[in-house]
């Protein structure tokens, strides 16, 4: 039955949709008519098939009408809001190819009707859909039952997830979490996994899951094989919570179960060959569209300052801990001080063009040149000299979790305000903390979000660029 | 002034800022109720522990008596 009403929500949300934009395109040609823009025909006969393509690649895309066990109300406010917002770049896109008015066209009554009825419809619609799915329970005459029995950390984090996105399923609870029972042995535990098995049954549940301790199991398949027994699913879920405080990540590799530490979407392949073609797009834009006149420009000008080359080379480590040589404009006096100490406020090594450099984060320009060649990526974990990643891989235990991916030009821990020099081991193990999170959860829109911020976060100035 | 324009404008603004503000507010409450019943639950998981090392050293006081 929970099939039923899942796939019936969700295709009425997909076919209410489809019918708005349709409309909204409608509604955009009657104006376009009314108000005499002057478009071909031709143009606007083809309005009807964009937008419908348009909003199949956006909701495809972004997985909108994602059928899975619990779905997510959260995942589905934000994936309808991305897939409109992708829908309408794409349809202005179109606008912007084939006509040339487009300025025009943005003010017409015709965009700004088009406009405001599919957002005043995005918001009743999500509204309504809220109501509906928050009631769609109690319509369901035969409820898919589950339950957890185990009262510990891991099924209580597991009862929280279960509850937060049980619409289409009838939740129980932890069914034992008011038990005092205190099992002392594998044969004790046994006897009341069984029972509380046959009690499941009598009482209709479904699904349930076993939470508990590995050890205490002698054999899983006995379970297995009473469940089945019973008509009931039962799924066991490992509760590690008293050999480790954090969460791990676990998958498949065939029948093999694998427990990591940490997921990384760069381990597989296609994300490292998107992000590398993202890479070879953004660097070789930035190289023939900037680096070609402001390359001669600053050389010209660090020249005539101080003597010494334009490019300021340094050996960093990349990934793999492998040492690399990372390419930037030259800031400083040569042969002044030590290369390997970091730059201080008022360092006295800076020259006035490199003040500006520095401040503008311009002097990183020239590692585009890294990130054509592959041993950098336009975004990542920022390299650090070879001596500063032993010292502080003494010190922070993950330290080298974030030469797992290529370093980058620009990255989270930059935008999120962790840029510079670090006097103290803990303002480095929160840069770290942030590099990490960036491994975990990288995809190419975060990539994009992130160049986006640096651009912002450059244009405004930060007090720790100097 | 065309008021036609006004209104799509008020219309546009407030439908998204409606939509943003509902979503967090809705998000809001579901982690609320979901996190408070966590929290009961933690405390109970806190009790039973709490209940079963003192029963412990009551068993190895008794014992070392013996």
């Amino acid at each position: 039955m929970r099939n039923r009403h899942k796939f019936a929500f969700i295709i009425c949300c997909a076919i209410a949709d489809m019918i708005a934009m349709v409309f909204g395109t409608i509604l955009f040609l009657n104006f376009t008519t009314t108000e005499a823009v002057g478009w071909n025909l031709m143009f606007l006969d083809k309005m009807i098939p964009i937008t419908i393509l348009s909003w199949l690649f956006s909701v495809t895309y972004f997985q909108l009408y994602r059928v899975d066990v619990l779905f997510s109300l959260d995942f589905f406010y934000r994936n309808s809001w991305r897939a409109f917002f992708t829908q309408r770049i794409i349809w202005y896109g179109y606008i912007y190819v084939f006509q040339d008015d487009v300025l025009y066209f943005f003010g017409t009554k015709a965009n700004l009707f088009q406009l405001s009825f599919l957002l005043f419809y995005f918001l009743i619609s999500r509204i309504l859909f809220t109501v509906v799915i928050n009631k769609i329970k109690g319509w369901v005459f035969k409820r898919y039952t589950v339950a957890i029995w185990g009262f510990n950390k891991t099924s209580i984090e597991l009862a929280s997830h279960l509850e937060a996105n049980s619409f289409f399923i009838d939740f129980i609870g932890i069914i034992n979490e008011n038990s005092t029972v205190n099992y002392t042995n594998n044969d004790d535990f046994s006897i009341a996994l069984t029972e509380a098995i046959h009690k499941a049954s009598n009482e209709n549940v479904n699904e349930l899951y076993i939470v508990s301790k590995p050890d205490y199991i002698s054999d899983l398949n006995y379970f297995f094989e009473l469940g089945d027994k019973h008509c009931m699913r039962l799924k066991f879920i490992p509760d590690f919570s008293l050999i480790s405080k954090k969460h791990f990540c676990s998958s498949h590799l065939d029948n093999f179960h694998v427990i990591m530490p940490r997921f990384e979407p760069l381990q597989n392949a296609y994300n490292r060959l998107i992000k590398r073609i993202f890479d070879l797009i953004f660097s070789s834009l930035v190289i023939v569209l900037i680096m070609s006149w402001l390359y001669p420009l600053l050389a010209i000008i660090i020249k005539k300052q101080s003597k010494g080359p334009v490019l300021f080379k340094q050996m960093r480590t990349g990934k793999k801990n492998e040492p690399f040589c990372c390419y930037k404009f030259r800031s400083m006096y040569i042969n002044v001080g030590d290369e390997s100490q970091q730059a201080k406020k008022e360092d006295a090594r800076v020259t006035p063009i490199g003040k500006f450099l520095r401040r503008s984060s311009l002097d990183e320009m020239p590692q585009f040149f890294n990130v054509f060649l592959g041993n950098m990526s336009v975004v990542g974990p920022r390299p650090h000299m070879i001596k500063h990643t032993s010292d502080y891989n003494d010190h922070i235990h993950n330290f080298m979790v974030r030469h797992f991916v290529k370093p980058g030009i620009t990255g989270l821990a930059q935008v999120s305000g962790f840029r510079g020099e670090t006097k103290r081991v803990s303002d480095m193990i929160r840069r770290v903390n942030k590099d990490i999170e960036y491994v975990q959860r990288w995809s190419l829109i975060t990539d994009v979000k992130i160049c986006f911020l640096t651009i912002i976060v450059t244009l405004k100035g930060d007090e720790n660029a100097f | 002034m065309d008021l036609t324009y006004y209104f799509i404008g008020l219309l546009t603004g407030v439908s998204v800022s409606t939509f943003f503000i509902g979503k967090e507010l809705y998000k809001y409450y579901t982690k609320y109720t979901i996190q408070k019943k966590q929290l009961d639950r933690i405390l109970k998981l806190n009790d039973n522990i709490k209940r079963l090392k003192n029963l412990q050293t009551i068993d190895a006081s008794n014992l070392s008596a013996v």
